[in-house]
């Protein structure tokens, strides 16, 4: 008895069936021509940028014929353009709104979440309020404010805004309060201030909730538009959405260089994960929906 | 996470290192820490910063103008910054309110009474006579018009029209005997011309390689109004008096050309369209000489374009002017602005390599000078410059302009008639002008 | 120990000042870039208001204006329409997306990555292959393609240049880039869903298709919900990919209602005006929040 049902059990923990059926094919073979259509854009890019132009190719499809080169890369790189410094502070600014986001909310939502004072509910309130305030629609004052602020085309302006985001407040918030009390009480009768507990218990216990708003915070960041085109008047400000449009808007007939210049700057960003994502998916799955 | 997170930092180093490399000039760009305020990056000791529209063709040639500048050894540098021509001026304005603005800047000739009403422009007068730039050496006309209130505001460097490009191999048998092109005149004959065109070329290959929306259907449009004797769109009194019937006679002519399979419907990328062979003719501005010139085994040749409308002496094109302008800076001292002019006024004698870009340049003595006649194709089309229209000088020809666009471009779209085109041209400057 | 009256204060106060440290970083920043410019927008609205400062007090002037403005109206309705024609799109395929890679497959991780690829390209970059792609005339992928599959030389799609293609284009673009992060989150949620459940229906004898339909989409519900409100409300701020792809264009077929407070604040130096319209976009967005939180909050009761 127990022998067929437990082999049946052992075969549909797997998730889902291991035969091979039709359906299973089919299935596969649908998913997989859904990945190639979905990497086809990112496959005739790269195709594109390893070709130099020869303005009478008959046809797109071309591109994807050898000969193939990377003078485009060298000279994109070597040429003394902008893409680089572009490239940096894109990475730069999302970096430091990252770190600097995980230092301000972890520390504020610990206090939230942990500590005993007054207005603790008042403020998780207003804290709450700030997510109806989309930036998009308070760009325009935004921006004056900047400009009294004398923030306007600097590095600080680009970050600062970025920090003032509530989101991640609340989503620390709630995966604190769960963290339990007596870990954090052991700590306090150990003789720890409130900065010790903070840095040597919730730290550590927070990793994976702290990843995941890391990663999402990063690739917002690394993302976002509207509001670097507004501050950024220089160009050796600019971040990567911004300044490629410059960029490519100098060549009209010539589409292999805006295309090397694309490629560029997904690289470093597409390595990134393709490298780290074991723990992007963990996090996301330890703490995506929940928030 | 801690991984994670040096890693990252890890990165952002690496890339700052190889970003501080690809910095060609000297200047620092921070690595991790120190966070310099770009301002000071950005000007360099006795460095103007200008901020130049100019792409393609046009932005090579003025770097190259920037750069044998600065190989004279000036007191101050130029460094030359490429901004997106689409939102060139929103970003100008905005920067010289907060105070970023550049040291040096463009302006088109329809565009400097706007700037001046804004008050973004420095008066040049006083500094060009102290670094001795004698103003009559460049065409009075555009000068007259870069003066406002008694005192001149732009340099000009250049007016810059519509000229034709035809593709002198798919032009066989329509060709003089000297290799050019000769266009009809006359609504009927030129569509005439364009229909034999079309017959005699192979499948899948067409007459006329021209946009159906944007800038050059208006100022196709436009051409043909003035030569229709059309009176200005608005008066420097604010007065409309767009003319409906000329409006609505031109529109519909154009029209015709799309609609007897002339020209390839919703074309965007037209000038890689001609210079791909696939095209017999072309309209586009004189800078596209640059471009069509640099193409590998493209024969073709440049003539003035097509005079649909009036009679003898009626001919009149769409054209603009490329002006330098001294954006209005607190930093700017008189001997700042010296500096500027300085740079204008090498950028006028020199103007003999801003031809290259195509554009005829304002500097008289430049244009009728034997380098000038030598050029291929610009001594051709040199003359266009006399025919010019401009806008009537109010601070409004940009959002005129733009409505106008807008309202062609849907009418050749095929959405709506002409009449109705011109009521809502009529409509939108209407509410601009309030 | 038994702390005194005295003692008690000294503590809550104690207390206080040590959150207050805790919160004070973040509380600044908030307080100035989130919170502040609201009021600043506000005030704003009911001034003449340019680049160089405040001009003159209109009242209610520029919301008068707006309601009477076509171009506002056009702008609000082409953002709607963005939402109404993405999120069902988006939804959807992220949905089927999450469950093709979550199955079994020897290339279920790489499906899982291709797939989210796209979000974390720049904004920038999938505006520029999305262009090009689209291009008339053999110039483009599509266009090239098409072709080579057989159609006829002349047979063009235009789908930057049509108005009612060019919003396919747009949606289609955004899809692409934005399906990915969706699909992460029904992925993470797939995997929360006990394998008993499953086990249980197949020794029942459910098919595969029932048990999608059975177990699996109701246990997706309470994410569909929340994901739903996240992705109308992201869609209503719709700016960047738009300007990109199509400026708004072609005409202002597609152009969003951020898009025209951008143009009228910065190109016309309208800031009182944007302002005003700004309010509007706020207004929607809170009342889709205070659906969302409510929604949020019904589906934890369950």
């Amino acid at each position: 008895m127990t022998t067929v049902s437990s082999k049946r059990h052992l075969k549909a923990r797997s998730g889902m069936r291991r035969q091979i059926t039709p359906g299973t094919v089919t299935l596969e073979a649908i998913t997989f021509l859904l990945a190639f259509i979905v990497f086809v854009p990112i496959l005739w890019s790269f195709v594109v940028s390893l070709k130099t132009d020869e303005a009478s190719l008959p046809g797109a499809f071309h591109y994807f014929l050898p000969p193939f080169t990377i003078a485009n890369y060298i000279e994109v790189l070597s040429g003394g353009t902008k893409v680089l410094l572009w490239l940096f502070n894109s990475v730069f600014v999302a970096v430091v709104v990252t770190i600097g986001m995980t230092l301000l909310c972890s520390m504020a939502s610990y206090a939230i979440a942990k500590l005993q004072f007054r207005y603790r509910k008042g403020i998780y309130m207003y804290f709450l309020a700030g997510l109806m305030v989309p930036g998009e629609a308070t760009i325009v004052a935004l921006f004056v404010l900047a400009n009294e602020l004398k923030l306007i085309d600097t590095y600080l302006g680009l970050i600062l805004p970025a920090l003032a985001g509530s989101m991640n407040i609340i989503i620390m918030t709630s995966f604190l309060t769960g963290i339990p009390n007596d870990l954090i009480e052991a700590a306090r009768i150990d003789g720890a201030g409130e900065f010790r507990t903070y840095k040597d218990v919730i730290l550590p216990l927070s990793r994976t909730v702290i990843v995941t708003v890391s990663i999402f915070t990063f690739i917002g960041n690394w993302n976002s538009y509207l509001w670097p085109y507004l501050c950024a008047m220089n160009e050796d400000l600019f971040t990567l959405p911004i300044g490629i449009p410059t960029f490519v808007s100098q060549f009209s007939v010539d589409k292999t260089i805006p295309m090397t210049v694309n490629m560029i700057a997904s690289l470093p960003i597409l390595l990134f994960f393709i490298i780290f994502e074991k723990q992007i998916v963990k996090g996301i799955s330890l703490s995506g929906i929940k928030g | 996470m801690k991984k994670l997170l040096s890693l990252l930092i890890a990165l952002a180093l690496l890339l700052g290192g190889v970003g501080a490399l690809a910095e060609d000039d000297g200047i620092v760009v921070n690595e991790a820490g120190a966070v310099e305020n770009p301002e000071d990056i950005v000007a360099g000791e006795n460095e103007l910063i200008f901020w130049s529209l100019f792409s393609g063709g046009e932005g090579a040639v003025m770097e190259a103008i920037v750069d044998n500048y600065n190989a004279t050894n000036p007191e101050y540098t130029v460094r030359n910054v490429m901004l997106d021509w689409g939102q060139y001026y929103t970003k100008l304005t905005t920067a010289v309110a907060v105070g970023k603005g550049p040291d040096i800047g463009v302006s088109h000739l329809a565009k400097l009474p706007e700037l001046y009403d804004l008050g973004v422009v420095t008066a040049l007068d006083a500094a060009a006579e102290a670094v001795g730039f004698d103003w009559s050496m460049v065409n009075q006309n555009n000068v007259a018009a870069c003066t406002i209130d008694g005192s001149i505001y732009a340099m000009p460097l250049d007016t810059h029209p519509n000229v034709l490009f035809y593709n002198k191999d798919l032009l066989e048998g329509f060709l003089n005997e000297d290799g050019t092109l000769t266009i009809p005149s006359g609504a009927e004959e030129f569509s005439a011309w364009l229909g034999e065109v079309q017959a005699a070329l192979p499948e899948g290959k067409y007459a006329f390689s021209f946009p159906t929306t944007g800038d050059d259907p208006f100022r196709q449009w436009w051409s043909f109004y003035f030569q229709d004797g059309g009176t200005p769109v608005v008066t420097t009194d604010l007065e409309i008096t767009l003319d409906k019937e000329k409006t609505v006679e031109v529109l519909n002519y154009m029209k015709t050309w799309y609609d007897n399979g002339y020209i390839p419907l919703k074309l965007e990328d037209y000038v890689q369209y001609f210079t791909a062979g696939n095209a017999a003719i072309m309209i586009g501005g004189v800078w596209n000489t640059y471009t069509v010139e640099n193409v590998e085994g493209l024969n073709f040749g440049v003539t003035l374009t097509p005079q649909c409308f009036g009679g003898e002496g009626d001919y009149a094109i769409w054209g603009d002017s490329h002006t330098l302008i001294v954006p209005v800076k607190d930093s700017h001292t008189d001997e700042i602005v010296q500096a500027c002019v300085k740079f204008f006024k090498y950028a006028s004698e020199n103007s003999i390599d801003w031809a290259t870009a195509g554009h005829v340049v304002a500097n008289v003595n430049v244009v009728e000078s034997e380098e000038y006649a030598a050029l291929p194709y610009r001594a051709d089309y040199k003359d266009a410059a006399n025919y010019v229209v401009y806008f009537e000088s109010t601070p409004y020809s940009y959002p005129i302009r733009d409505a106008m666009i807008a309202q062609i471009g849907a009418f050749f779209s095929g959405e709506q008639d002409a009449e109705t085109t011109y009521d809502m041209i009529v409509e939108e400057i209407e509410a601009t002008i309030s | 120990m038994q702390l005194t009256q005295q003692g008690k204060k000294q503590k809550r106060l104690r207390g206080d000042l040590i959150a207050a440290c805790f919160l004070l970083p973040f509380t600044v920043l908030y307080t100035i870039f989130t919170i502040y410019p609201v009021f600043q927008g506000a005030y704003m609205s009911f001034f003449k208001w340019n680049l160089m400062g405040k001009q003159a007090f209109i009242g209610v002037d520029n919301y008068v204006n707006m309601v009477e403005d076509r171009y506002f109206w056009q702008a609000l309705w082409n953002t709607t329409k963005f939402v109404l024609y993405s999120t069902p799109a988006i939804m959807l395929s992220s949905l089927v997306l999450a469950l093709l890679a979550n199955r079994v497959s020897p290339l279920k991780r790489l499906y899982r990555t291709v797939f989210f690829l796209p979000n974390l390209l720049s904004v920038a970059v999938i505006s520029y292959i999305t262009i090009y792609m689209c291009q008339p005339y053999d110039m483009g992928f599509l266009s090239n393609l098409m072709h080579t599959l057989g159609a006829p030389t002349e047979f063009e799609i235009f789908w930057l240049k049509d108005k009612h293609l060019a919003w396919v284009t747009v949606v289609v673009a955004t899809l692409w880039w934005t399906q990915g992060y969706n699909m992460m989150l029904y992925i993470s949620a797939l995997q929360d869903i006990p394998d008993q459940l499953y086990e249980a229906a197949s020794i029942d004898g459910a098919t595969p298709r029932q048990q999608l339909f059975k177990i699996t989409l109701p246990m997706l519900s309470k994410t569909t919900a929340l994901i739903l409100m996240l992705q109308i409300i992201a869609s209503y701020k719709v700016f960047q990919q738009i300007w990109l792809i199509t400026a708004g264009g072609p005409g202002r077929a597609t152009r969003p209602l951020i898009q025209y407070i951008y143009e009228q604040g910065f190109q016309k130096q309208k800031l009182g005006y944007a302002c005003a319209m700004s309010f509007v976009l706020f207004f929607i967005l809170i009342i889709l929040t205070l659906i969302q939180r409510k929604v949020g909050r019904k589906g934890e009761e369950e």
